[in-house]
C-alpha cells in the first residue's frame, strides 16, 4: 500500500465508523418492527422477516467494500412456486388446497422460519448496537470530541489534550473498523460446517438448555387452550365436536413427544389406535354399528362416520391420557418451569439487554431509571451487585437447574402419553396381524414367481433338449453329420437351461451368501458393483438365515439405485451390530434428493424387512451425501458354530 | 498328465472320470471331501487337481478352501476348480498368492470337451483360466473413474480374452484379427493400464488379473 493510500485509509475510516454505527442504531427499531409486524400476522409473518434481511445485507455489503470481507448471502433458497397435481389439487404435507396462495404462504413461512440464518440475522440487530455499534463509533467520538474540546477550551492544555484525542482516534480509526468487519462476520456470515469447538458446543448446550426450559414454561398456554377446548366440546356436543377437538389436540401433543424426545432424549411412542374402517352400508341402505350388547341403525353414512370415530376416539384410553396431560400441563410446568424461566428471562432480557439500553439512554437524555433498581428494590441484599452480574448469574443458576427439571417433566410426561402395556400389546397384534399378511403374500407372490420362471424357463428349455436328442436318434445312423449338428444344438441348450437356473437360484438365495454368510456376500456385491465400494463389516457373529437373506437383497438394492440414480462415483457399506440392532448402511457421494416412492425399490425393502420388524430409513439432502440405514433386531450366534471353517480343513 | 479329482456327485465324477481318460489325462484318484482330497494330493503326487466348490460335509466352499490350502503347502501347485456358479471373492482368493497355476470355471464348460481339456492342460503347465463370467464380473465392478474405462470396445474385448488366460494365437482365432493386432492391441491396453509388458504369457495374464483385483 502506496503512502498516499495509507493516508486516505485513515481518514476515511473514522467517516466509516460512523456510518456503521449508524447502521448498527438502525438495528433494535427494525427487530420491534419485525416482532410486532410478524405477530400482526399482515400480510404474512414471513413477509416482515424477509423484508427485514435488507439490513443485515446491507451490512455485509459493507463489510465487503470496506473491510475485504466477503460474506456470501446464507439464506438458503426460496422454495419453488407450489405445483399442482394431476387432479387439480396443491398439495402442502398432509393438507390439499384448491388454490396455489395457502401452499405458498406455508412453504415461505417455513422457509423463513426453519433457516438458521433468520435467527443469527434477529440476534446480529439486537446485539450489534452493543457490540458493534460502539467499535464503529470509537475512533469518530474520539475525533468529535477532540474537535469539541478544542473549540471549547481554547487554552494549551485544552488544546494538547484535544490533538491527543484526535490523533488517537485517527490511529485506531482502521483497527477498529478490522475489528467492527470480524464482529459482522461472526453472525452473518454463511455458519461454517465444521463442528464447533469444546467450548462452543458447551455455550451451544446451555442456550439450547435455557431455551426449551422458556418454550417449557409458555407452551403449557397451549395445552390449556386444547384441554378448555376439549371440556367445552364435552360439555356441549360431545359425539360432533369431540373427535375433531381430540384429533387437534393429538397433533399438538405428538409434537411435544417428539420435541420432549429430542430435548431430553426420553423417547415416548404413540400410544393411539389406527382408524377404523369406514362402515359398510346394508343391502337396505343403513347402516349398523354395535357396540357392546346395543347396537344402533343409521340412516345416512355421515352418521355412521360420526358415530364410528367418537367411539373409536371414546374408546381410546390414549384420548383420556392425553386430556389428562393438557389439563395437568399448567400445574406441573408452574411448578417445574416457572422459576429457571423467570431467572433465565429476567437475568438476560431485563438485567442485561435493557439494562445495557437504559445505560445508553441516559447518558443521552436524562433516563435515571434502570433495571437495576427494580432488582435492588426486590432484593435489598443484592444493593452492592451490579445488575448485569445478577443477571448473568440468575440465568447460570436457571441453565444449571434446566437439564434435571426437562427430564423430570419428560418423566412425568412419559406416564400419561406413553401407550400402556394393554395398548402396545394391541398395538403390536395389530402390527404382526398385518406383516404376518404382508409376508404371506410376498410368499406367495415369490413361489409363483419360481413355478413361472421354472416353468417358462429351465422346464420348457429341457422338453426342447429331449425332443433334439429325439430328433437326433432318428437321424444318427442315417446322418450322423446332421446328427451331431442336432447333438451340438441340444448341448447349448442345456447350457442356456443351466444358465437360467443359475440365475433363479441367486434370486432365491444367493450361492455366496450361503457359503460364506452375510459379510462375504455383501463384499462381492461391492465388488460387482459399477463404482468404488468400500465395505467394513464388525459383525461378531452370523445373524439367523432369513436376516441374513433380507439384508443382503436390501444391500443389493441399495447398491443397484445408488448405480442408476446417484451420479455418484464411491460407495461405502457399513455392516455393524450394536444393542441387538444388525445395521447396515449404505453412503454414496452422489447428487442426493433421493426419495422413497411408492412402489419404488426401497417400497420393496421396507416390505421385506417388515417382517423382521426391521427400518429403513434415508437421508438424502440436496447436494449429497445420501444415507440409507437399515435396522433389524436379532440375535447373533456365535462365530464357533455358524461358519464351518475349521470344520472343513484337515488338522494333519 | 495325472490329476487327482474331487467331485462329490456321482454321475459327475464318472462323467469326468471318462471324459479325462478319453483325452490322456489319468485320474489317479477320485474322492469326494477337502480332506480326502488333502490326502490323495499328499500320497499320490499328482500333476493337477479338478474340485468343486461345494464338497461334502457343509456344501459350502470347502473345495475353494481346500485347493487354498493345497496351494499353501505346496505353493504354485496347479488347482483347476469348478462351480455351478462363479463369484469374483473365489477368484480372488484362489489368484490372491500370484502364482499362476489356477482355473476357475463354471462346470457347464465341461461340455466342451475341447475347451475345457485345453483349459485343464494350461492350468497344469502354469498357467490359468479363468471363466468369461469370472472375467466380465472383475470388469463389470470398476468405476467409470478406472483405467479399465478408457479401453476401446476392441482393446476390452482382447483384455477379456487375455484375462481368461488364452494365448495371442488363441485370442487371434477368436476374433479373426492377425496375431500381430493382437500384439498391438495388447501393447496398447499394458500402455493405458500402466502395466510393464512381460513377454511370458504366463505372467503377462497375472499382471492383468492382479490388476483386475486390485480394483
Amino acid at each position: 500500500m502506496g503512502r498516499g493510500e495509507r493516508v486516505v485509509a485513515y481518514a476515511r475510516a473514522p467517516v466509516r465508523g460512523l456510518a456503521l454505527a449508524g447502521l448498527a442504531l438502525l438495528g433494535p427499531p427494525l427487530l420491534i418492527l419485525i416482532f410486532v409486524g410478524a405477530h400482526a400476522g399482515l400480510p404474512s409473518p414471513a413477509f416482515f422477516v424477509e423484508r427485514g434481511r435488507r439490513l443485515p445485507a446491507l451490512a455485509r455489503r459493507l463489510a465487503a467494500r470496506w473491510g475485504g470481507a466477503d460474506l456470501p448471502s446464507p439464506y438458503r433458497p426460496a422454495p419453488p412456486p407450489p405445483t399442482r397435481d394431476p387432479d387439480g389439487w396443491y398439495r402442502d404435507g398432509g393438507a390439499l388446497f384448491r388454490s396455489a396462495f395457502p401452499p405458498a404462504y406455508l412453504a415461505r413461512l417455513r422457509w423463513i422460519f426453519r433457516d438458521p440464518a433468520t435467527v443469527r440475522d434477529l440476534a446480529w440487530m439486537a446485539l450489534n448496537p452493543l457490540i458493534g455499534g460502539p467499535l464503529a463509533a470509537l475512533a469518530p467520538a474520539l475525533i468529535a470530541g477532540g474537535l469539541a474540546t478544542a473549540w471549547l477550551h481554547p487554552s494549551p492544555d485544552g488544546l494538547a489534550l484535544a490533538v491527543a484525542a484526535a490523533l488517537l482516534g485517527i490511529a485506531l480509526g482502521p483497527p477498529l473498523l478490522r475489528a467492527h468487519t470480524r464482529w459482522t462476520r461472526v453472525l452473518l456470515a454463511p455458519r461454517a460446517r465444521r463442528a464447533p469447538g469444546r467450548v462452543m458446543s458447551a455455550v451451544g448446550r446451555s442456550a439450547a438448555a435455557g431455551a426449551h426450559v422458556c418454550a417449557s414454561a409458555v407452551l403449557p398456554g397451549v395445552a390449556a387452550v386444547f384441554a378448555l377446548a376439549q371440556v367445552l366440546a364435552i360439555a356441549l356436543m360431545p359425539v360432533r365436536l369431540w373427535p375433531e377437538t381430540v384429533l387437534g389436540s393429538r397433533r399438538f401433543v405428538s409434537w411435544r413427544r417428539a420435541q420432549i424426545g429430542a430435548w431430553t432424549g426420553v423417547r415416548i411412542a404413540e400410544p393411539y389406535r389406527p382408524e377404523p374402517p369406514l362402515p359398510q352400508p346394508e343391502p337396505d341402505g343403513t347402516y349398523r354399528l354395535g357396540w357392546g350388547p346395543v347396537g344402533t341403525v343409521y340412516r345416512t353414512r355421515a352418521a355412521a362416520v360420526r358415530a364410528r370415530r367418537f367411539e373409536w376416539t371414546v374408546r381410546d384410553p390414549a384420548s383420556w391420557r392425553d386430556l389428562a396431560w393438557l389439563l395437568l400441563e399448567v400445574p406441573v410446568a408452574a411448578v417445574l418451569f416457572a422459576v429457571p424461566a423467570l431467572l433465565i428471562g429476567g437475568g438476560l432480557i431485563l438485567l442485561c439487554w435493557l439494562w445495557a439500553w437504559t445505560g445508553a439512554l441516559s447518558l443521552i437524555s436524562g433516563l435515571t431509571w434502570s433495571p437495576g433498581d427494580v432488582l435492588h428494590a426486590a432484593v435489598p441484599a443484592s444493593a452492592n451487585i451490579p445488575a448485569p452480574v445478577a443477571g448473568l448469574a440468575a440465568a447460570a443458576l436457571g441453565i444449571a437447574a434446566a437439564p434435571a427439571l426437562l427430564r423430570c417433566h419428560a418423566l412425568l410426561s412419559r406416564a400419561l402419553l406413553a401407550p400402556t402395556r394393554a395398548a402396545v400389546l394391541a398395538n403390536r397384534v395389530d402390527t404382526l396381524t398385518s406383516s404376518r399378511a404382508r409376508i404371506s403374500d410376498a410368499q406367495a407372490a415369490e413361489l409363483r414367481r419360481i413355478e413361472r420362471d421354472l416353468h417358462d424357463g429351465a422346464q420348457a428349455r429341457w422338453v426342447a433338449v429331449g425332443m433334439t436328442l429325439g430328433a437326433a436318434e432318428e437321424l444318427i445312423d442315417r446322418d450322423p453329420e446332421a446328427a451331431k449338428a442336432v447333438i451340438a444344438g441340444a448341448k447349448n441348450m442345456s447350457v442356456a437351461a443351466l444358465g437360467e437356473l443359475r440365475e433363479l437360484i441367486r434370486g432365491i438365495h444367493p450361492p455366496v451368501l450361503a457359503d460364506r454368510g452375510l459379510a462375504d456376500a455383501v463384499r462381492t456385491l461391492a465388488m460387482d458393483a459399477p463404482l468404488e465400494a468400500e465395505v467394513h463389516v464388525d459383525l461378531p457373529g452370523r445373524a439367523a438365515a432369513p436376516i441374513e437373506a433380507a439384508v443382503y437383497f436390501a444391500v443389493s438394492e441399495l447398491l443397484a439405485n445408488v448405480a442408476k440414480h446417484a451420479a455418484a462415483s464411491q460407495v461405502s457399506v457399513a455392516l455393524t451390530y450394536e444393542n441387538g440392532l444388525l445395521r447396515a448402511t449404505v453412503t454414496d457421494d452422489g447428487q442426493g434428493g433421493a426419495v422413497a416412492g411408492h412402489g419404488g425399490g426401497l417400497h420393496g425393502i421396507r416390505r421385506r424387512l417388515d417382517g423382521f420388524d426391521g427400518v429403513l430409513t434415508l437421508s438424502s439432502p440436496p447436494g449429497g451425501p445420501t444415507t440409507a440405514t437399515l435396522e433389524i433386531p436379532c440375535a447373533l450366534s456365535s462365530p464357533k458354530t455358524s461358519t464351518s471353517s475349521e470344520k472343513g480343513s484337515p488338522t494333519s | 498328465m495325472r490329476v487327482v479329482l474331487a467331485e462329490d456327485v456321482y454321475l459327475l465324477r464318472e462323467g469326468l472320470t471318462h471324459l479325462l481318460r478319453a483325452h490322456d489325462v489319468e485320474v489317479v484318484a477320485a474322492v469326494d471331501t477337502g480332506e480326502e482330497l488333502l490326502d490323495a494330493l499328499a500320497r499320490h503326487r499328482p500333476d493337477a487337481a479338478i474340485v468343486d466348490v461345494r464338497l461334502p460335509p457343509g456344501f459350502t466352499d470347502e473345495g475353494v478352501r481346500a485347493a487354498i490350502e493345497a496351494r499353501t503347502r505346496r505353493p504354485g501347485f496347479p488347482v483347476l476348480v469348478l462351480s455351478q456358479y462363479v463369484e469374483q471373492i473365489y477368484a480372488r482368493e484362489l489368484l490372491a498368492d500370484g502364482a499362476g497355476g489356477v482355473g476357475y470355471l463354471l462346470k457347464d464348460r465341461v461340455f466342451d470337451t475341447g475347451h475345457f481339456v485345453d483349459a485343464l492342460r494350461r492350468v497344469a503347465s502354469g498357467g490359468t483360466a479363468m471363466d468369461p463370467e469370472v472375467i466380465a464380473k472383475l470388469l463389470g465392478g470398476t468405476s467409470p473413474l478406472h483405467p479399465v474405462a478408457s479401453l476401446t470396445p476392441r482393446e476390452r474385448e482382447v483384455l477379456q480374452l487375455m484375462a481368461q488366460g488364452r494365448s495371442n494365437a488363441a485370442i487371434a482365432g477368436r476374433l479373426y484379427i492377425s496375431e500381430g493386432t493382437v500384439g498391438k492391441h495388447i501393447a496398447a491396453i499394458f500402455a493405458k493400464l500402466g502395466l510393464d509388458a512381460a513377454d511370458d504369457v504366463n505372467r503377462r495374464v497375472l499382471a492383468v488379473l492382479a490388476f483386475l483385483n486390485r480394483a
